[in-house]
């Protein structure tokens, strides 16, 4: 009887974490880099592919999903009789064409060389983001540069470097002999296929690294870092903008160690409050900050930006949210300090300032910070109230601008849930397999549990004994 | 009010504390009614009577505790050496910096021993450093304690057992050096042995400060204080000298109370 | 005390005031502006309001009903969760991960192995069970643990109970108000996400519902608000469904207070 109850809730265990386990598995799997492989398939075809992660359709038609030496993707019906890898091949994802795949024949390094070998292995290395910083550096000192004979230079300098971008070329060949140029500056990334099973495993967290501090684009895909910047500031300012007025709203009303009716109401208030719905809470942002102040703002301004939304009014709403969580937790930290400290300290001649600074702020600090990260957490783990003020779902449709490591205030703005959900990225990335959804939504999970688990380690300390 | 004849005083003895008339209403209820009573300085005066019989708030009428419980009305005049303590224009924060007060249950500031008793000084601004070290063992010799605690000044005070906390709360009552200490039932949890040393520690300071204390031990109440004075639902029964009131009390409920049949 | 420290003092007490008053005055503006969208607009279709409503009850009530019977199991099988950390670490995603890997991954294969259409809204219900399953799980052996007073078991064991009898005549029954009240935040909880839930599923669009087949209010929200027209009837029957939303959830909290007032974080799930 014993053994069936433990088998039993092991099962339930393992059924209810399926969901997380299936995440983390899936956001590894999918960020492996794919790996060029020769495919002999039975009925004597002989091709250079990638196989792709199966995903619904592939299964049920019993089909594998492949993608081919130019990155067109094909669904091959037949069994594969026998796979290899090419240990010259190599991958190649760029942001103006599907990936490419083949043997590396020659670079030209677009100052008139051509490279073969290890040498041009080493330049698809290094160049395509050198030429990428040069080209920025100097678009850069055109834009900067004063009108006449300085600009006349930046210019010139600028259509060199043109030319030279258009020339550097890297040339693949796949197994029919056929050679495809790849511009080096287009290249996003590129490497050469694992002859090891564990080698793409062990890639898949240095290409997270990658597509996190790559710069964002909205046809490639790639650079989740303005994502989780604007997240963070979004959820850390409203912690600023929610969590420090309910704390100190809590410590106003602890001030008095008999409460008055006001203060009895707010107790109870803060609870009720806490119970509504994110998304009673996004619309109310979006009435209220979307289109009551941001309307009168960008009338003020003549601006088109506060209408849209925005980071500030993101964090606005995700704090008013998250205000009553704060308070409550922070009640009961101020209430877990004992009353009777305070009345001693006040019959020394202790001002309620006084009282609150040497006694009860310094037994109930952790639990105050406990209860900041514990609003934090709840405001991290809301998407939906985002979407109605001004959460972006398509990278692709937000200016340039909006897209940067900072995050702006006023504007659409950037979310790791949203994305996650709702992936903008181009088709490319829907065939790779949606690694940076997968990705964003791993990075929010654990942003929500890294807090989650501060909250609960600070709020679960009693009174500090000691000064 | 009571007869002259139950409310003595030996002559040429200084009145510190005096309660003309005092009354104290919390949401219609009366918790003092109509105190008159005259506390002599330097001497112990024990508060004795059964529970809600008003003795706390007789000694938050002289702290000014009472400020902190809300929808209070209070009438007549209490005077500590002269000064009104309530009314318009009195200063409340000054007022409890003359006043020293024990609670019941033996708790304690959060910090170490040290801080504990220097925190009326740390309230006006003083500086860790020397002096602030001399007024803490000043504190602490006065209530007998500083050879028990001087090695353990840095320890916290939670750490203490109930008698020392005691000792620890006594010192800080009396750094600022008070004109009057006020003690709630100080020895309410403390075993024989501590309530002994804490015992030992108020007649250390009497003579020198004015103790009022409030009591449910009836032996302490007899062996202690100078006087004694009996409340009962507010009222003042009686109050005279210790001698007088435990063997020869006037009033009938004083000595059903003292004789142990009720309360 | 001297004068600097005075100034600072005035100065403190003067910010802890005015900046005491913010949050509630955010809030309780909030709830008014709220109140009073929804009773001065000009809508008039109370029957989609209050089918909108409906769906979100329905919703989070059927997703707890099947969250139930796995966490009632859990934590009566188990008197310390195994795995605690992990399971604390699961129970602390948002609702929007597990809601995820259901509709987009475990969803469509089981929909494909079994035949079930992939595109219902059930699968809403299976996203709020399975998403919140754990979370109550650790809410209903919290209660069980606060609950159970050590000199009762010990009383008990002294008298030759066995853990079984214990749990089911001692600790269960002194458990009820704290799990009823773990129950009823779910359920409040369950009804708010179901928005979130439509999110995940990758198709935010009129097939989960549209003004006029929208089923519940967060998915009414997410679909209609951005076209309604401020004070217009579209736009008030939304706000309204948002306030009855709301009172739904608050309700249920408030039912919880009374039951167990949530006295550690452990309390709430």
């Amino acid at each position: 009887m014993r053994r069936a109850g433990t088998f039993l809730l092991l099962t339930v265990i393992v059924l209810l974490l399926l969901p997380l386990l299936s995440l983390g598995w899936t956001t590894l799997s999918r960020l492996r880099p794919p790996q060029p492989r020769l495919l002999v398939l039975d009925d004597g075809r002989r091709i250079l592919a990638a196989e792709l992660d199966r995903d619904l359709e592939d299964r049920r038609e019993g089909t594998r999903r492949v993608l081919q030496a130019d990155g067109s993707v094909g669904f091959l019906g037949s069994a594969t009789v026998s796979a290899m890898t090419v240990p010259e091949a190599w991958f190649v994802r760029r942001d103006d064409g599907p990936p490419v795949m083949g043997r590396l024949v020659g670079l030209a390094t677009g100052a008139g060389d051509t490279l073969r070998g290890e040498a041009a292995e080493t330049a698809l290395r290094e160049m395509p983001e050198r030429i990428r910083e040069d080209k920025t550096r100097m678009a850069r000192e055109v834009r900067s540069a004063a009108p006449g004979a300085a600009f006349g230079r930046a210019m010139r300098q600028w259509e060199l470097l043109r030319v030279a971008d258009d020339r550097a070329l890297a040339f693949l060949e796949d197994l029919d002999g056929v050679r495809r140029p790849v511009r080096l500056s287009a290249i996003r990334e590129s490497w050469k296929a694992s002859s090891s099973a564990l080698g793409p495993w062990l890639a898949a967290p240095i290409r997270a690294w990658t597509l996190f501090l790559e710069d964002p684009d909205p046809w490639s895909g790639g650079g989740l870092f303005p994502v989780v910047s604007a997240t963070l500031a979004t959820v850390f300012l409203s912690g600023l903008l929610g969590g420090i007025p309910a704390i100190l709203a809590a410590l106003r009303i602890s001030e008095r160690t008999s409460p008055g009716r006001g203060a009895r109401w707010i107790r109870r208030g803060s609870a009720w409050f806490a119970a509504v719905p994110g998304v009673v809470w996004g619309t109310i942002g979006a009435g209220v900050l979307v289109g009551g102040a941001g309307d009168r703002l960008d009338r003020l301004f003549g601006d088109h930006a506060w209408r849209n939304g925005g980071v500030l009014w993101g964090a606005v709403t995700l704090g008013a949210l998250s205000a009553p969580t704060t308070l409550s937790a922070a009640l009961r930290a101020i209430d877990r300090t004992p009353r009777l400290a305070r009345e001693i300290a006040r019959s020394c001649g202790a001002t309620r300032w006084q009282v609150l600074r040497l006694v009860v702020l310094p037994q109930a600090s952790r639990g105050l910070a406990g209860a900041w990260v514990s609003g934090l957490a709840r405001a991290a783990g809301e998407t939906a109230p985002l979407l109605m003020v001004g959460a972006a779902r398509s990278v692709g449709g937000m200016s340039t601008e909006s897209v940067h490591w900072f995050p702006r205030l006023s504007g659409g703005f950037l979310h790791l849930g949203v994305l996650a959900c709702d992936p903008p990225w181009p088709a490319l990335e829907a065939e790779l397999g949606h690694p940076l959804a997968f990705l964003s939504l791993s990075l929010l999970a654990a942003l929500c549990v890294a807090l989650e688990l501060v909250a609960t380690r600070l709020l679960r300390q009693g009174p500090r004994r000691s000064a | 009010m009571i007869p002259p004849a139950i409310h003595p005083g030996e002559p040429g003895e200084a009145v510190h504390v005096e309660f003309r008339g005092w009354t104290v209403r919390h949401r219609a209820r009366d918790l003092l009614r109509w105190i008159d009573l005259s506390l002599p300085r330097g001497r112990i005066v024990a508060l004795v009577g059964p529970a809600g019989s008003g003795k706390s708030v007789l000694l938050s009428s002289i702290n000014r505790m009472l400020d902190d419980l809300p929808d209070v009305e209070t009438e007549g005049t209490v005077l500590l050496g002269g000064d009104p303590l309530w009314g318009r224009g009195v200063d409340d924060l000054s007022l409890k910096r003359r006043t020293g007060t024990v609670f019941r249950h033996a708790a304690v500031l959060p910090g170490s021993v040290h801080r504990n008793v220097a925190f009326p000084l740390l309230l006006d601004g003083w500086r860790p450093g020397a002096r602030l070290d001399e007024a803490v063992e000043a504190s602490l010799r006065s209530v007998g304690a500083w050879e028990r605690l001087r090695d353990l000044l840095h320890r916290p005070a939670s750490e203490l057992r109930a008698g020392m906390r005691q000792l620890v709360n006594l010192a800080r009552a009396l750094t600022g050096s008070p004109e009057i200490v006020l003690l709630d039932e100080p020895c309410a949890d403390l075993d024989p042995r501590e309530t002994e040393i804490v015992e030992r520690a108020i007649l250390a300071i009497s003579g020198s400060t004015t103790v009022v204390l409030s009591t449910h031990n009836l032996a302490q109440a007899s062996r202690l204080p100078h006087r004694v004075a009996f409340l009962l639902d507010g009222k003042l029964v009686e109050y005279g000298p210790t001698d007088r009131v435990f063997q020869r009390p006037i009033r009938a409920s004083t000595e059903d109370y003292l004789s142990g049949r009720f309360g | 005390m001297p004068r600097s420290a005075r100034i600072a003092e005035a100065f403190a007490g003067a910010i802890l005031r005015s900046g005491g008053w913010v949050a509630p005055l955010v809030l309780f503006f909030s709830a008014g502006w709220l109140a009073w969208q929804a009773a001065s607009g000009r809508g008039e279709d109370w029957g989609r309001v209050f089918g909108w409503f409906a769906g979100s009850a329905v919703l989070g009530v059927a997703g707890i009903c099947l969250a139930l019977p796995p966490a009632l199991a859990g934590a009566l099988l188990s008197r310390r969760i195994p795995m605690a950390t992990f399971a604390r670490i699961a129970s602390a995603m948002p609702l929007s991960v597990p809601a995820f890997m259901i509709l987009r991954r475990l969803g469509p294969m089981v929909s494909q192995a079994w035949g079930v259409p992939a595109q219902h809204p059930a699968w809403a219900v299976v996203a709020l069970g399975w998403g919140l399953a754990m979370p109550l799980w650790i809410a209903f052996a919290d209660a069980l643990e606060r609950q159970t007073v050590r000199e009762w078991v010990d009383g008990a064991l002294a008298l030759g109970a066995n853990p079984q009898r214990i749990l089911w005549t001692l600790s269960l029954p002194a458990a009820l108000p704290s799990m009823g009240a773990a129950l009823m935040r779910a359920v409040a909880r369950a009804s708010g996400e179901t928005m979130a839930v439509l999110l995940v599923s990758g198709n935010f669009s009129s097939s989960w519902g549209g003004a006029d087949g929208a089923s519940s209010v967060g998915v009414a929200l997410a679909l209609d608000l951005p076209e309604a027209t401020g004070g217009g009837g579209l736009w008030t029957d939304l706000l309204r469904g948002a306030v009855l939303l709301s009172l739904w959830t608050m309700t249920l909290h408030g039912l919880a207070l009374r039951l167990e007032p949530v006295d550690s974080e452990g309390a709430s799930e």
